[in-house]
């Protein structure tokens, strides 16, 4: 069964022009793909658009890929991270502060009910990653959301492990005071 | 707030699922572009590609063509005469062959 095949071979059949073995990698890597793009762009639509083009690069490079340097899962979101970046420093986010924000989903409803309240967190959170600076965000994403290791953050990020450190003790300081 | 809780406090904000038809879209505007052979191979692609397919390299196979041309013309100018053998007399034995008149 093809779904079960490694990436390295899946890749390998890319490169050959397999569309079969492309449509497999994309049903595998999209999710965790969506949820990165979605949490460091601004819009739904930039997120879907930097999604396209990750997995467009992917197919169009795949003879490029070497599998001494990288899993293919970290060559491709690689190509992710930097298109987001590229994206994000393009279209930056639209900071709202947390105390409007706040303001504005109390008026919709006065009633305290738990939906309102993880509602009020889930926006209080989203709007804290989105003002830190993209290369923290990414880091925060990789790590925190995604749950990559330290060390697969830093080699999708092309960091040291020392600096992707350096982002993330940065950016839990500034998240925890946002969040206070 | 620890860091452990911290991290756990930040998974409040999720995120929906992508729409149904994303991946359908992604394939199939994806796989309509061309892929690029491996770096190192390109040329030598470009070159199977260019003897191999008739509309491939018209760019190399025009330049080819016009250089043949004009050696050909070039080397029409630096010949002095050309040789007259004559046909009948080669035919039938009066000339030894490659002889001149």
């Amino acid at each position: 069964m093809l779904d079960e095949t490694p990436d390295q071979r899946l890749m390998e059949r890319i490169a050959n022009g397999d569309k079969w073995a492309f449509h497999v990698l994309v049903m595998r890597y999209l999710p965790k793909a969506h949820n990165i793009a979605r949490r460091m762009l601004s819009s739904p639509e930039d997120a879907e658009e930097a999604v396209q083009d990750a997995f467009a690069k992917l197919w169009q490079h795949a003879a490029r890929y070497d599998p001494s340097k990288a899993a293919s899962s970290t060559w491709f979101y690689q190509i992710l991270s930097n298109t987001c970046l590229n994206m994000a420093r393009r279209k930056p986010f639209i900071h709202a502060s947390i105390d409007e924000l706040e303001d504005t989903l109390t008026d919709a409803t006065l009633a305290q009910d738990s939906q309102l309240v993880a509602q009020q967190d889930s926006a209080r959170i989203r709007v804290a990653v989105a003002a830190l600076p993209e290369r923290q965000r990414l880091a925060v994403i990789l790590c925190y959301f995604e749950e990559l290791s330290n060390a697969q953050a830093a080699a999708t990020m092309g960091l040291h492990i020392k600096a992707l450190e350096g982002l993330l003790v940065r950016a839990r300081k500034k998240l925890k005071e946002l969040l206070r | 707030m620890d860091d452990e809780h911290f991290k756990q406090h930040l998974k409040l904000w999720t995120i929906a699922p992508p729409e149904a038809a994303l991946a359908g879209r992604i394939i199939a505007q994806a796989t309509a572009l061309k892929q690029l052979p491996a770096p190192g191979l390109n040329w030598q692609h470009r070159l199977i590609a260019t003897f191999c397919d008739w509309h491939s390299g018209w760019g190399y196979k025009l330049a080819s063509l016009s250089l043949c041309a004009a050696i050909g013309f070039a080397a029409s100018f630096s010949q002095s005469e050309a040789p007259v053998v004559e046909v009948l007399a080669l035919a039938f034995g009066g000339l030894q062959a490659g002889q001149l008149l």
